[in-house]
């Protein structure tokens, strides 16, 4: 993980102590071969995580420590506000703004071709698949997070 | 928001009853969704806390997936579906509509 090692003290472990394979698909597979890894840099799926933590509401457990991807503190705390004021580039506002698409309080949610033809200038399909299929695992999991009581904040 | 059938009333088991009033919790339509003590109750009546938490975390992947299906447009939208593209209007209206 890209994480500094220190426990992370998520509820989401202690609900899931009796189930540790499903921790283990979390921390073992999910996270070091499709968030970490893949095809999209790391920094900015760990953008993405930090759009959708503020947008839904949620902490994910695991996923790491922004700053060891060079993701600063100020970055991380202006990461809720409007996408294309970001002090960030392009290339990652564009990501985001496709996060703004998956998250789920946005009932119209849809990548159009200005949206494609955005990432595309970055990103080839095989990545912006992926960005999206990271999406897809982490805005279900803020669901979960929700639904089952452990936000974790 | 939800479909105009009431799984109450079919042929479900309580313990399918218990799984799809999970289900309607974690619907990307219902932002509201927050699993009852009264709810979690009911799964933990047919289901070991290990099963309990497993049906939670399926569901998270396959509602986090239909999200995805629908933003990059991977799925067929059937006439029943309230999720649209921008600017069109659902063409149904579910029975908490009326």
């Amino acid at each position: 993980m890209t994480g500094s090692g220190a426990p992370d003290a998520h509820p989401f472990y202690a609900e899931a102590a009796r189930t540790p394979d499903l921790i283990d698909w979390w921390d073992a597979s999910f996270t070091p071969t499709v968030f970490e890894a893949g095809r999209a840099p790391a920094r900015v799926k760990t953008l993405l995580r930090l759009r959708l933590e503020a947008l839904h509401g949620v902490r994910y457990p695991g996923l790491g420590d922004p700053t060891v991807l060079g993701i600063t503190p100020e970055e991380a705390a202006a990461i809720g506000g409007p996408v294309e004021t970001l002090p960030l580039p392009e290339s990652e506002r564009a990501v985001l703004a496709l996060g703004d698409e998956m998250a789920l309080t946005n009932m119209e949610g849809y990548m159009d071709e200005e949206l494609y033809q955005r990432l595309a200038a970055h990103y080839d399909d095989g990545a912006i698949f992926e960005i999206g299929h990271t999406m897809a695992v982490l805005c279900g999991f803020a669901k979960f997070l929700r639904v089952w009581g452990i936000t974790g904040l | 928001m939800f479909l105009d059938v009431d799984y109450d009333l079919g042929p479900f088991s309580d313990a399918e009853k218990a799984v799809l009033a999970l289900a309607d919790e974690m619907v990307m339509t219902n932002h509201e969704g927050r699993l009852s003590d009264a709810q979690k109750a009911a799964l933990l009546s047919h289901f070991s806390p290990e099963q309990a938490f497993e049906l939670a975390m399926t569901s998270a992947v396959l509602t986090g997936m239909a999200k995805f299906l629908f933003v990059f447009d991977l799925v067929t939208r059937e006439d029943s579906c309230p999720i649209v593209r921008p600017g069109e209007t659902p063409t149904w209206r579910g029975k908490d509509d009326e």
